[in-house]
């Protein structure tokens, strides 16, 4: 007898759940939303799959309002059911919405237990309408496009992995930056691509971005890469001129952080995956493409740091170090002023390690 | 009642009673109040709750509480079951089932607790066992947040003043709920099987292990000023986390962390129970059923976010009283007694 009053209790612990039970038939799974305007004033996009004759296609229902939950209530008006954000994919946010605090959209999204984390997000050009129905051929299933798209550019090290969670805790964080994925549309073939990364400063996009190569060298000067790295140059030395493909292997960093100056040293291994000179195997050429590497890697480097500190935007995060162990040069005023101002110096070091299948 | 209790069965009994239902709170006072110096306190600290579990050791068997002293700890334990209850319900209600009816949340735990504490004790205290595999499951997800981790997070430390260090201690203090158990039922334990010693300090070091991962990994996780806007923080990592299959690891967890809650209740009901039949003559089962009717009907008056801070809050400062005021008082009479 007591044995089944226990099992009893224990299975109705399982029941508690009715009352909160969510069944699929009842909701809209919305997978991807955008949002633009301004506080007070804002317009948001819902891309949710529709079920029709047996196949899957997708639709989207806009919706404004005061706050991002009221958009989403008003967009309700316009759908057969709820619309559910609880397994969110992609949030794109265009570029005007994203230049006064963040946050205060995204609150909603952070707020509620139901929602999903680990969603994209991303900074798009212009307004977002086209971006939910571009004019070229994407396929049906447009938050897909936009997810993988970020996945394959992660995988590339074009932009800066982050998701919903990590935004919002680089939002409050006051040692390093936020940046994030900036798409835009391409105007020939009328296709989102990825455009580079999106520079915040102070909770708000400051209008400036990196291209692609410049984003490659922030993820490499944050020593995260993805799955592949890759540079390309026309390799010059003594009236020789090849192109010249190299992966990075592996990357390490040095930071010498005094109270006026950063010296940062990066060693990068690299693979040559493209050479037509070739002769990789004479220790001089070698050498001859390792100091070009070097010079080349250093300019840019230096290049993109300058432009971090154009855009007041610490999104390397030398802040970080510098708040741990640095106070009096942390406590010289507001960090992203300071860093601004700060004199960084930059010194690549390249080494070929790899040859590949030829010499 | 009588029983007896192997030392890991004490030990195991003291652990689930103290980590229970604070674990999933307690950092975010701690580390507002304290910033990165959090973990450093809360080491400091740590030496205080081994200094204490010293002294009860030391002292047990002078801690004899007479039937009035019994009364106030059933109201102190009373107070803290229902604060636990409240504050269950109220994040389960925000995390997991915000639709469910109120009673039907709490008279589930509670009456889980009943049939525990009706059954023979052993039940009560073997309840725990059931929590062994998961802890290491537990830890196992949340370290799934080290690639997240960032290590500076950790400093600048010594930079808090004496009025910050205070509210950290205070903080902290919830971690130390449950540790007068210790005096109650050291004495339940095989006196051929020695506590004293290695056996004390591998416990303290298991409870230190546990509660101060829990700060490192709030404090490395978050940083200072998003931490101030989340109450439990160790569920948001778990939320943060998505491995194949299963994209919600929060939502396990928050079962899991409800199971572990209603085990430290029935543990506290089952110490309640225990002290109140020491001065009172039969009626084991009538009172168990009275004083579960009781915890049931109390949580129902505290339904907001507010009430629950408020007797949490006041909590900490009847812990106080009860693990350091009272049993200081009681052991120095009986030792003068005895004298």
């Amino acid at each position: 007898m007591k044995r089944s009053v226990a099992i009893l209790l224990v299975c109705s612990l399982l029941l508690g759940g009715c009352w909160d039970e969510k069944q699929y038939k009842d909701v809209t799974v919305v997978s991807l939303v955008g949002i633009e305007g301004q506080l007070g004033d804002i317009k948001a996009q819902f891309a949710f799959p529709i079920f029709e004759d047996g196949s899957i296609s997708y639709s989207t229902s806009l919706g404004s309002g005061t706050t991002l939950r009221e958009a989403r209530n008003d967009a309700n008006h316009r759908t057969k059911e709820g619309l559910d954000i609880a397994s969110l994919q992609v949030v794109l946010i265009s570029e005007e919405t994203a230049k006064s605090d963040l946050y205060n959209y995204l609150d909603m999204l952070y707020r509620d237990p139901r929602n999903r984390l680990g969603a994209h997000m991303a900074i798009v050009q212009g307004e977002l309408a086209p971006y939910f129905k571009p004019s070229a051929d994407v396929g049906n299933d447009i938050s897909s496009h936009y997810t993988e798209l970020i996945d394959t550019a992660i995988k590339y090290t074009f932009i800066p992995d982050i998701n919903l969670q990590k935004t919002c805790s680089t939002l409050f964080a006051k040692d390093l930056s936020l940046s994030l994925p900036y798409i835009k549309i391409d105007k020939e073939s009328g296709i989102p691509e990825i455009a580079g990364t999106a520079l915040f400063s102070e909770k708000k996009f400051t209008g400036k971005t990196l291209d692609k190569k410049e984003s490659i060298i922030f993820n490499l000067l944050r020593t995260k890469q993805g799955r592949y790295t890759r540079f390309s140059y026309m390799w010059k030395s003594g009236g020789k001129v090849s192109p010249l493909t190299v992966e990075v292997n592996s990357i390490h960093k040095d930071w010498d952080i005094s109270n006026n100056k950063i010296n940062t040293f990066y060693k990068l291994k690299f693979s040559v995956e493209e050479f037509p000179h070739d002769s990789l195997d004479e220790k001089k050429t070698v050498k001859e493409v390792e100091d070009f590497l070097s010079k080349e890697l250093t300019k840019d480097f230096t290049k993109v740091i300058h432009k971090l500190q154009d855009a007041k935007s610490d999104a390397v995060g030398f802040g970080r170090p510098v708040r741990a162990f640095h106070p009096a040069l942390w406590e010289k005023g507001d960090w992203t002023d300071t860093f601004s101002e700060l004199d960084i110096n930059v010194e690549v070091k390249a080494e070929i390690t790899r040859n590949g299948i030829l010499n | 009642m009588t029983f007896k209790l192997s030392r890991n069965q004490f030990f195991l009994f003291l652990f689930i009673a103290q980590t229970g239902t604070v674990f999933l709170s307690f950092q975010t006072p701690l580390v507002s109040a304290t910033g990165p110096d959090a973990w450093l306190v809360f080491s400091g600290v740590g030496i205080f709750h081994y200094i204490l579990l010293l002294l009860y050791e030391r002292n047990y068997e002078y801690f004899k509480p007479g039937p009035f002293v019994s009364w106030m700890y059933k109201g102190y334990w009373l107070l803290i079951i229902v604060s636990f209850i409240s504050y269950i319900d109220y994040t389960l209600a925000v995390w997991a089932f915000p639709e469910t009816p109120q009673i039907i949340v709490i008279s589930i735990m509670v009456g889980i607790s009943l049939y525990a504490n009706l059954s023979r004790a052993e039940t009560v205290i073997n309840l725990s066992v059931i929590l062994l595999p998961l802890i290491p499951i537990f830890y196992i997800i949340l370290f799934l947040a080290w690639p997240d981790f960032v290590w500076t997070n950790l400093f600048p430390i010594a930079k808090i003043d004496g009025s910050d260090l205070l509210k950290g201690i205070i903080a902290s203090q919830f971690t130390f709920i449950g540790i007068e158990l210790f005096l109650f039922f050291r004495k339940h334990v095989d006196s051929k099987q020695k506590v004293s010693g290695i056996p004390l300090f591998i416990y303290q070091m298991l409870w230190m292990f546990f509660f101060l991962s829990s700060v490192l990994f709030s404090l490395l996780f978050f940083s200072l000023e998003e931490l101030k806007m989340i109450p439990e923080p160790i569920m948001y990592i778990l939320k943060s986390q998505a491995v194949a299959l299963v994209e919600r690891l929060d939502l396990f967890f928050i079962f899991l962390w409800m199971m572990w809650s209603v085990i430290t209740i029935s543990l506290f009901a089952f110490t309640t129970i225990y002290v109140h039949q020491l001065h009172a003559k039969g009626h084991r089962k009538r009172n168990t059923i009275i004083f579960h009717i009781l915890l049931v009907i109390f949580p129902l008056f505290l339904r907001s976010k507010e009430h629950v801070d408020m007797i949490q809050n006041s909590l900490v400062y009847f812990h106080l009283f009860f693990v350091i005021v009272v049993p200081t008082v009681v052991i120095l009479m009986n030792r003068r007694k005895k004298k």
